[in-house]
């Protein structure tokens, strides 16, 4: 009788231990498994950049001709259009240059 | 701060007229030299008109894939780039609507009141270019016909200005066709822009005088490049959408911005949204004046309002 209750409670402190062992192993794969799909959709998937549509798929340049590359980027580069560093003074008179449509 | 006068340069490029202004007399050659050179490498892949340019050979692909230089890379690039910050208002694939508006050869030859070409043509949307940019390799479906012509202008005044200011050391400003570039260090008073309705008018044509000191300034107007359709009057900003020159309510557009082509990028972008562009042009912090065509000027952003009377430094 003693031999069987002793039996009954290994068995069950073994089948507890099997079911948190999974518990934990399922929770595991499925941290891992969204960080995957995470980095995949924030970086991986979108930067290939074979079609014209995906967000950003145009930033920064291939410039291998004339000109600083490093200044290109920074020309072509942004999310958005680039206010100017100091905006336009006032003047009178005539301009040197002038900026009309063509 | 500089503050010897600068030497000017007065040529003609593009089909329009460019002005070339450095603070060092002696490097006007040089920097002439410089963006000569540039010009024609910039002709050579992005001319629609010229059959041996890039543009052409990849107009004429019928859907196959092209390898591109990095030139023209770029290029295509500053037109995506423009496509997408304006959710496509300013859209580089409107060469088949340019061209059935009757906009299929040098503006100088066309004639003033064209042959109806066709029905209009929408764009056929910049989301559908194939751009590989690891390989710069481009495919365009076939019937699609790419047009740069509302960013390359100002593309090519930013990459001549900085060329020529870093080869030369010397403050530089470039205008091609009044889409005007600054590089390098700018005079003591600044480069002093007049910003009015068409490029080639006088310095003291009906506008306002400004002084920018870095970055770019360019202006868009439908009052400019104007021809008649039949019995039609259509001018070359055309909204994507219809293939249609745009009715807006503004004439004239001008912008401040970092770049010569993100200003003109706004500036155009300006004149196919109509209103909404005032909102649109806040919020970016872009400083713009918005002349609607009785005249009537709105601002944003800080662009100036016009000075109170006083001395006029003299001028190169």
């Amino acid at each position: 009788m003693r031999n069987d209750v002793g039996h009954a409670i290994a068995s069950r402190a073994f089948g507890l231990r099997r079911v948190r062992r999974l518990t934990w192993s399922i929770a595991g794969a499925g941290a891992v498994g969204a960080v995957v799909l995470a980095f995949g959709f924030g970086f991986g998937f979108g930067s290939h950049a074979h079609q014209a549509s995906g967000p950003g798929g145009n930033q920064g340049t291939s410039n291998q001709g004339a000109g600083n590359q490093g200044a290109a980027r920074n020309q072509q580069g942004g999310g958005q259009l680039q206010p100017p560093q100091e905006i336009p003074l006032p003047a009178q008179g005539p301009g040197q240059v002038v900026s009309g449509g063509s | 701060m500089i503050t010897a006068p600068a030497a000017c340069d007065r040529f003609a490029v593009f089909g329009t007229s460019a002005v070339l202004l450095v603070t060092t007399d002696s490097v006007l050659r040089d920097a002439r030299s410089l963006v000569d050179g540039e010009l024609g490498a910039v002709d050579l892949a992005c001319n629609r008109f010229r059959p041996d340019s890039e543009i052409s050979i990849l107009n004429g692909s019928r859907g196959a894939e092209v390898k591109v230089s990095g030139l023209f890379a770029e290029a295509i690039e500053a037109g995506l780039r423009a496509a997408r910050l304006t959710a496509g208002d300013v859209d580089p694939t409107c060469g088949a609507a340019l061209a059935s508006l009757g906009y299929d050869r040098d503006f100088a030859l066309i004639t003033k009141s064209c042959l109806v070409t066709g029905p209009p043509a929408p764009a056929a949307g910049w989301q559908r270019i194939g751009w590989d940019r690891s390989r710069a390799a481009v495919r365009l479906p076939r019937g699609v016909q790419l047009d740069l012509g509302a960013t390359a202008k100002a593309w090519a005044a930013d990459r001549c200005a900085r060329l020529a200011s870093q080869r030369l050391g010397c403050g530089v400003l470039l205008s091609l066709g009044g889409d005007i570039a600054v590089a390098g260090q700018a005079p003591a008073h600044g480069w002093r822009v007049r910003a009015t309705d068409d490029h080639a008018a006088g310095p003291d044509a009906p506008g306002q005088t400004v002084v920018v000191s870095s970055g770019g300034l360019a202006t868009s107007s439908v009052a400019v490049r104007t021809w008649r359709r039949g019995g039609e009057h259509v001018h070359h900003i055309v909204r994507p959408a219809t293939g249609r020159p745009a009715r807006s309510c503004w004439r004239t557009v001008s912008v401040a911005a970092a770049s010569c082509l993100d200003a003109n990028i706004a500036s155009t972008a300006a004149i196919i949204r109509g209103e909404p562009a005032l909102t649109w042009l806040t919020e970016l912090g872009l400083p713009a004046r918005l002349v609607r065509h009785d005249g009537t000027v709105t601002r944003t952003a800080g662009w100036p309002r016009i000075a109170p009377d006083a001395p006029t430094p003299d001028l190169p």
